[in-house]
């Protein structure tokens, strides 16, 4: 049986770090404050990863992210992971700390790593899916999705434009885990209706848990808004919104724990079996080969 | 003797059936009520010339209609195009080309069956009222095989004759017909689409289905076609359908610019339940959508639904996907909007949807099978878990 996992889960601004020093006492606050809350997983959203990298050359007048990613290279994403791998150790929890661009065969790889409580790299999720304008950029593509084992209690993630692809969340799904989490950042304005087509859905037809936490604020040129949510099937939450808790509407910072009981899953899939009514056959004949006829995205060179 | 009074008794019953759903009257009747509508007096039903065509002959814009259905017993196929017609009628009258029906659009039918209304009436769900028409051991799917072929010519002459009345494309919804294939008689969940001449333009059926319709021994569909309305191409999958991304995939991928889902659905309305169906298909593939509700009670059943055409949010002008909806979720209704497709293959072209076939090719289709296992394994042993804690 799967363990209850306790999340919890950071919004933030990057517009209101002036200095990397401000960055990492900051970030390490708020994450040992989540941990005295009893969080065992702390989620960071997408690019919170780079902020300090871009804070370090802030001098040099990084004009976007992919400029960031380009100055800092390989590895400076290496020192910022020494970084949250010692947070995650001195705090116990299992850290996902956002996603970095990476410079990467004349493009760029959206990563995310995940850090146990020992402070162990136990993961390094590429983004898998690509939007038109992170195709022009040269987002270069994974072609794998990992998943991690907390106590018994599974996870996958999906990460930026990967939440809005529902195959993503299928074979999360399809590969057992209770909990998708997903680090975001969408561009001002909000929507519920944007947020809805994302991971609230893939919750929904999957039945499992979506943590999804939203960069927020102004940053590089950029302003974002989002609401950090964790999502649950809708039989399971109240007036059957699909949402277990949230980050008070209107914050640019927040943060939450949210408990992660996977035995109530079973009651949602229990009364309204979705797996059980796969048509696995019309999918071998008919979905297979249609996806031949779609776009791709870009793959390492040795992967296409 | 007791043979005989059986043979006596399924013989009457062959002639009431037969004579309720008799092909011409249904015809001649549809007919009649078209000739004494005011609306059309003097119309020519052309639809081919209301799916406003481009420059290069490709249709352009296309008005479209969902009708929300309330769910209720007819004694016979004349009553039942009077429905149809009537609810039809609605939506021709505004210019709508193509017309949505919702799933179960055939249920009314049922009340051919001799008695069957007071049974319903009595007992306040289907399966009461066939065990205790037919006994211990008969079920659900007997009742729809017994009926099937009267239901099945009776549904599809009501919509046959209303589509050329009133020259549109209509998609008949669905019910529960047999369905002749090598394997036997089965029965599917099955709907028709008809053209604007009356003529049969095609037949899809469910390939998803509710957990009930499982266990009456309703079989799925074992593909999601698509269709040419007046070079529109559009899908039909059903209801439950909808929850699946797979299916709107495969829709879109076969061209799909229009993907209609008929639903009934049994459950108290709420808006977060209802948007787990066709709201985010049609956001995540790229087409439009039309989603027709069956509402109303019926044999032990709440149907709700807000029936709607929808659109990527993109092309909607509230920015929710929405372009029009019913006011209710319980009422008899009829809501239609333009669907303008050079802005749906503009948006296309703009912001293609990109995929990963190498991800897809490492778990896609071979972890369905052992996920579904491994999912249902689990249901099986926290039920088992809660049992003991009970006991």
């Amino acid at each position: 049986m799967s363990a209850v996992l306790s999340c919890g889960l950071l919004q933030m601004d990057p517009s209101q770090f002036k200095t990397v020093h401000d960055y990492q006492v900051s970030v390490a606050a708020r994450i040992s404050s989540l941990a005295r809350k009893g969080a065992d997983l702390v989620v960071m959203p997408e690019y919170a990863g780079m902020i300090g990298a871009s804070l370090e050359i802030a001098s040099r007048v990084p004009g976007s992210m992919f400029d960031v990613a380009r100055i800092v290279g390989v590895e400076g994403y290496n020192r910022w992971l020494d970084f949250f791998a010692a947070t995650a150790l001195s705090n116990r929890v299992y850290l996902c700390p956002g996603t970095f661009l990476v410079p990467s065969n004349g493009g760029y790889k959206n990563m995310c790593p995940f850090f146990s409580p020992k402070g162990e790299l136990l993961a390094e999720q590429l983004q898998t899916h690509a939007s038109e304008k992170e195709d022009r950029t040269g987002l270069i593509c994974g072609d794998d999705l990992a998943t991690i084992s907390i106590r018994g209690h599974k996870l996958g993630i999906a990460m930026g434009t990967d939440a809005w692809y529902p195959e993503v969340g299928r074979i999360l799904a399809l590969l057992g885990v209770d909990t998708i989490v997903a680090p975001t950042a969408v561009p001002a304005p909000y929507t519920v209706w944007r947020q809805t087509r994302g991971l609230w859905q893939v919750v929904q037809q999957n039945q499992v848990f979506g943590v999804e936490a939203s960069l927020g604020g102004e940053w590089l040129g950029t302003s974002y808004q989002d609401r950090s949510r964790v999502f649950a099937p809708v039989e399971l939450t109240p007036e059957g919104r699909g949402v277990l808790a949230e980050i008070a509407s209107g914050s640019i910072w927040g943060e939450l724990v949210a408990t992660l009981d996977p035995s109530i899953l079973s009651e949602a899939r229990k009364a309204f079996p979705i797996f059980e009514h796969f048509n696995i056959d019309m999918y071998e004949k008919q979905l297979s080969d249609a996806y031949l006829v779609g776009r791709t995205v870009r793959l390492e060179p040795e992967r296409r | 003797m007791a043979r005989l009074i059986d043979s006596m008794k399924n013989r009457a019953l062959h002639i009431a059936l037969s004579r309720a759903s008799d092909p011409s009257s249904i015809s001649r009747h549809a007919a009649w009520l078209k000739e004494g509508d005011a609306r059309f007096q003097g119309r020519q039903p052309v639809p081919s010339t209301s799916i406003q065509l481009g420059k290069d002959g490709k249709p352009e814009r296309v008005v479209c209609a969902a009708i929300q259905m309330e769910a209720q017993a007819v004694a016979s196929g004349i009553r039942y195009v009077e429905l149809v017609y009537r609810l039809a009628a609605k939506a021709a009258a505004v210019g709508a080309s193509i017309v949505v029906f919702p799933e179960y659009s055939g249920l009314p039918l049922v009340g051919m069956l001799p008695g069957i209304g007071k049974m319903l009436a009595s007992t306040g769900s289907l399966d009461d009222a066939v065990s205790q028409a037919g006994g211990a051991g008969v079920g659900v799917l007997d009742v729809f095989k017994l009926l099937g072929p009267y239901v099945e010519r009776a549904y599809k002459e009501a919509f046959s004759s209303v589509a050329r009345e009133l020259g549109v494309y209509i998609v008949t919804g669905s019910m529960v017909l047999p369905d002749d294939s090598p394997e036997g008689e089965l029965m599917r969940a099955t709907g028709y689409v008809f053209g604007p001449e009356g003529e049969l333009a095609g037949r899809y059926s469910k390939a998803h289905l509710m957990p009930i319709e499982a266990e009456w021994g309703v079989k799925p569909a074992s593909s999601i076609p698509t269709f040419n309305l007046g070079g529109v191409i559009v899908s039909v999958p059903i209801c439950m359908d909808a929850t699946y991304f797979e299916t709107f995939r495969m829709a879109r991928f076969a061209g799909a610019d229009i993907v209609a889902i008929p639903s009934a659905n049994p459950e108290p309305y709420n808006l977060w339940y209802a948007l787990r169906g066709i709201w985010p298909r049609v956001q995540e593939s790229q087409v439009y959508g039309i989603g027709a509700s069956m509402v109303g009670r019926f044999a032990g059943w709440e149907f709700t639904g807000r029936s709607a055409l929808l659109a990527p949010l993109e092309l909607s002008p509230g920015g929710d996907g929405i372009l029009a909806q019913t006011m209710t979720s319980n009422e008899e209704d009829v809501v239609f909007a333009e669907f303008n497709l050079p802005l749906l293959h503009r948006l296309r072209a703009e912001d293609p949807l990109r995929f990963n076939l190498s991800l897809y090719r490492k778990y896609l289709p071979s972890l369905y099978r052992s996920a579904q296992s491994s999912r249902s394994a689990q249901i099986v042993q926290t039920t088992e878990d809660g049992t003991k804690g009970e006991n």
